[in-house]
């Protein structure tokens, strides 16, 4: 009686689509006080198809057509020193699809001060919504599938409150930096209901996090150098049913360097530095053998060896290895009578680390990113 | 020129040879050892069994060490009111679906007839491994009835095979499994075989029942009541792979045989969980985890059973 084909344990693939037809209608209005004036409005018809198995190999199908209609009005006014840029967008959609809700209408406010000829602070506010999440599998090392779902009917769309100050200017007319703060507060999130346990409980339920981090940049510009440096340092953390965690795309620090050397007029030479901290993951801390009670009704349960099964330690507790690569690149550039071109040549992650790209809890297995890789190209314009 | 652009292939060469940069990294945490429990109470006999073994650290194989998650000195009990049961540690073989008897270390208790609507305590503890505890009620009885027999005789009466399913009141879910018992020649003796048949035939092949909640089936006649229905297709097709498969005279059908078990919510918020949520909805990807054992891991709860027959002619044509 091998009857369970459930028990299967081969590989399915994975498929995942999302296509968009669309229009979008913009206008813009100068005024002779140099007021100006935004507006528009886009319609969008989205659909969703995702093919996939779950961890027992059993095919789960999604099909959504969606239409999400968007409307936005902004204003744009200079008084002396100060700019001010106050907006309102408005999912029309939400406001028929779900229930009624200010979520709908989302104010954007930036304003920006010259306190001196070379030196400006801004500060911004904005409200913003999604309706189109992707969901992947949270048990994963590295996820690798992701599929875009259409935020469930009876969960409120992603909604967060975005506020950032900053300053900008020039040290001198050869540097300048950036420097923001920022801090995102998500009313509205969809995450994965660890509680559910009888298939009519909901896959996910509206939680909230927030997200709070500064970003600077640094540029340096005086023939024929040209060298920036980027930093951002940033937490997020996200709560549903009173459970915190750092959700997979929370990184610490990020770090872009790139320089540009043009030695010749038509001759540069480039290098680019990357460097990200490691993403959460939830470590493995011990196996078990599992019963699947797949003979329920039909055998004593307490048969078979099971199934093993990881168990895991807090959720997203531990890091991944630091993510960072150097990229070299020498351009050429001529042009012969009608004819101009380039040749150059391209040498990606230059010192060869070893990025991890996935790794496959089960088997051990772990699959790096592209590795030392030189190519040259040629292109002739006419 | 010439000594700018050794400078770079000097630079490439050093990079290359300090480089093939290979960050450690280390999936694992902190193994801290845990008992795994299965306990099901069961009215099916006055036998009752708790598996007891161990979780596993990562690079420990059981299938090449099998003692790995072994727990030789673990004590079980379960006690109901001011009665205890002591079960005791044994080997026995296990009846699993392909046939093949396994050994499995098993902690039994006779003479332990579980009464319904009752709360019975698990206590397991080990020297090595400490104490878990869960409780669970039991549950109380049902009953179900084959409302068209004759359709087993003659399945061109009636596309379905009717069943009424009365849960009892504190039951989450039920299932209803559907053998035929047959023998076969086998030399110059009938040997007795069973084969299960299917509730329905879908398009990706039979489909085999599974635990339906409580109110998941039709609305019966009375309240609280409600039908299961299996395909008489399905059975026909049973029925026949028989017929092909075992020459003229060597296959008598002899019953049908029809188990109706019924689960607590743990055992069906259990089943949910490990086989990846079997309703067609769920777009979770994960692979989560559920037990109702204070400490551990696994699961503790009571099923009923109730079992009907009914006569098959020998032969049956379609």
């Amino acid at each position: 009686m091998n009857r369970d084909s459930k028990q299967s344990t081969v590989i399915k693939p994975a498929e995942s689509s999302v296509e968009e037809v669309g229009i979008r209608s913009e206008l813009t209005i100068y005024t002779e006080s140099r007021d100006l004036f935004f507006g528009g409005f886009e319609v969008a018809f989205l659909d969703f198809n995702n093919k996939f198995s779950n961890a027992s190999n059993t095919l789960r199908t999604y099909s959504a057509s969606e239409a999400e209609v968007w409307a936005w009005i902004r204003h744009q006014r200079t008084f002396g020193r100060l700019k001010a840029d106050i907006g309102l967008h408005s999912d029309v959609g939400s406001l028929f699809g779900r229930s009624l809700s200010l979520q709908a209408l989302q104010p954007r406010l930036t304003l920006s001060y010259h306190v001196a000829d070379m030196w400006r602070i801004r500060g911004s506010y904005g409200a913003f919504n999604q309706n189109v999440i992707t969901i992947s599998n949270e048990d994963d090392v590295i996820s690798l599938f992701e599929a875009w779902i259409y935020v469930p009917d009876d969960l409120k769309p992603e909604e967060a409150h975005h506020v950032v100050l900053g300053v900008d200017g020039n040290v001198i007319p050869e540097l300048g930096v950036s420097l923001q703060a920022y801090h995102k507060a998500y009313t509205s999130l969809v995450l994965y209901n660890r509680e559910k346990i009888f298939p009519t409980d909901p896959d996910f339920v509206n939680g909230t996090g927030k997200a709070r981090g500064i970003e600077a940049m640094i540029r340096f510009l005086l023939n024929p150098l040209d060298l920036s440096l980027a930093y951002t340092l940033g937490w997020t953390t996200v709560s549903a049913n009173g459970f915190s965690y750092a959700p997979r795309y929370d990184r610490r620090h990020t770090v872009n360097v790139l320089g540009t050397l043009r030695i010749l007029e038509n001759f540069d030479v480039a290098l680019r530095w990357e460097y990200g901290s490691g993403y959460p993951f939830s470590k493995t801390v011990a196996y078990y053998d599992r019963l699947t009670f797949g003979g329920i009704g039909a055998e004593p349960v307490y048969g078979g060896i099971g199934q093993q099964y990881s168990i895991l330690g807090p959720k997203n507790a531990a890091r991944l290895p630091s993510y960072h690569r150097l990229d070299a690149g020498i351009t050429y550039r001529f042009a012969v009578r009608s004819m101009n071109g380039s040749i150059g040549i391209s040498l990606i992650n230059l010192y060869d680390n070893k990025n991890i790209l996935y790794y496959d809890r089960k088997t051990g297995q772990r699959i790096d990113m592209l590795r030392f890789f030189p190519s040259a190209t040629l292109t002739v314009g006419f | 020129m010439m000594r700018q652009q050794r400078s770079v292939i000097t630079m490439i060469l050093f990079l290359q040879i300090v480089s093939g940069c290979h960050q450690t990294f280390d999936p694992y945490g902190a193994y801290e050892p845990k008992l795994v429990v299965y306990g099901i109470l069961s009215s099916r006999s006055d036998t009752q069994y708790v598996r007891v073994y161990s979780t596993y650290p990562p690079g420990v194989n059981p299938a090449t060490l099998p003692n790995a998650n072994q727990v030789t000195d673990a004590n079980v009990v379960v006690a109901e009111g001011d009665s205890t049961f002591e079960f005791r540690d044994t080997t026995i073989m296990s009846r699993i679906s392909t046939g093949a008897g396994t050994p499995i270390r098993i902690h039994v208790a006779y003479g332990f007839p579980i009464i319904q609507d009752r709360f019975y305590r698990l206590l397991v503890s080990s020297p090595s491994l400490g104490t878990v505890t869960s409780t669970t009620r039991s549950l109380r009885a049902g009953s179900f009835s084959l409302l068209n027999k004759s359709v087993l005789s003659a399945p061109a009466l009636s596309n379905t095979i009717d069943i009424l399913v009365s849960p009892g009141g504190n039951v989450r879910a039920y299932i209803i499994r559907f053998y035929i018992i047959y023998e076969i020649l086998n030399g110059n003796s009938w040997e007795e075989r069973t084969i299960e048949v299917p509730i329905t035939l879908g398009e990706a092949g039979p489909v085999f029942p599974r635990p339906i909640p409580r109110g998941g089936g039709s609305p019966g006649y009375l309240p609280g009541t409600e039908i299961i229905f299996f395909s008489t297709a399905a059975y026909a097709t049973t029925v026949q792979q028989l017929t092909a498969q075992y020459p003229a005279g060597t296959l008598r059908l002899k019953y049908a045989r029809f188990i109706y078990t019924q689960m607590d919510d743990a055992i069906y918020a259990y089943y949910n969980v490990v086989n990846g949520f079997p309703d067609a909805g769920t777009l979770r990807l994960d692979e989560p985890d559920f037990t109702n054992i204070v400490g551990g891991l696994g699961i503790f709860g009571t099923t009923t059973e109730r079992v009907d027959t009914a006569g098959l002619p020998s032969q049956l044509s379609f």
